[in-house]
């Protein structure tokens, strides 16, 4: 979560702040995972919870890829410190 | 020989460390992809080192057969990474950060609660949903398929 959160951070490239945050939802799995292993009472919520995160990187992919092949055929920039300045 | 499970929760978190950090520190994206990739293998081995199979069998369906191969087909293949900002910046913050959040998962309990796997919870929460889990899960990838072949087509077209 830290190596992810560092990245999202001092990263300015569009793909690899998304890749940060599927790592930041790769760490949510496994905290998740922690509390069923080792917590007192596992409840049954923490099952929708995992779907839920997986469901949310894998959109997220899909978003990934869509906007980088319209980025891509625009010939735009993947510096988000340019994209912050694109307007409507 | 008692020395190995141990040591083992320590190597998988160094492991996963390590790969997280070369997907920032890699120059070619596929390069990148291709350590997010490992960093999901090393994740399924903590579930497996959890008692949680199906979970680790997920995982690896998930985020190495799907996603990680569709970032490499879909984005990986073609692109280089711009630099990173600053490795100077990006090692502070993972060394803040990383201070932080080990403090604050310091306090959660070292005792493994034996009573209940992944199955029994995942049978009692969404046993009667099986099939909307499965439907969801084909519309998302065909959302995932669908999305490539539309913006292709809308590029085709605008330009």
């Amino acid at each position: 979560m830290a190596v992810a959160l560092a990245g999202l951070i001092s990263e300015r490239h569009f793909v690899s702040m998304v890749l940060a945050v599927e790592l930041i939802l790769m760490a949510s799995t496994i905290l998740l995972m922690y509390f069923v292993a080792y917590g007192s009472s596992p409840g049954p919520s923490a099952v929708p919870m995992l779907i839920a995160i997986w469901a949310v990187a894998a959109v997220e992919a899909i978003a990934l890829v869509t906007l980088y092949v319209y980025m891509k055929a625009h010939g735009s920039q993947f510096d988000m410190g340019r994209l912050a300045k694109l307007r409507w | 020989m008692t020395m190995l499970p141990d040591a083992l929760p320590a190597l998988l978190g160094a492991m996963l460390v390590i790969s997280g950090i070369f997907v920032f520190v890699q120059r070619k994206l596929l390069h990148a992809v291709t350590a997010l990739a490992a960093a999901a293998a090393v994740s399924a081995l903590m579930f497996l080192y959890l008692d949680q199979a199906l979970v680790a069998l997920l995982q690896l369906l998930i985020f190495i057969g799907g996603l990680s191969t569709y970032l490499m087909v879909a984005v990986a293949a073609e692109e280089k990474f711009v630099n990173m900002r600053s490795v100077a910046s990006f090692a502070a913050a993972f060394v803040l950060l990383g201070a932080v959040l080990a403090d604050a998962v310091y306090e959660l309990p070292a005792q493994a609660y034996g009573g209940t796997g992944f199955v029994q919870l995942a049978e009692s929460a969404i046993g009667q949903y099986y099939g909307l889990i499965l439907a969801s899960i084909f519309l998302l990838f065909a959302a995932a398929i669908a999305s490539v072949l539309v913006i292709k087509r809308f590029v085709k077209l605008v330009s």
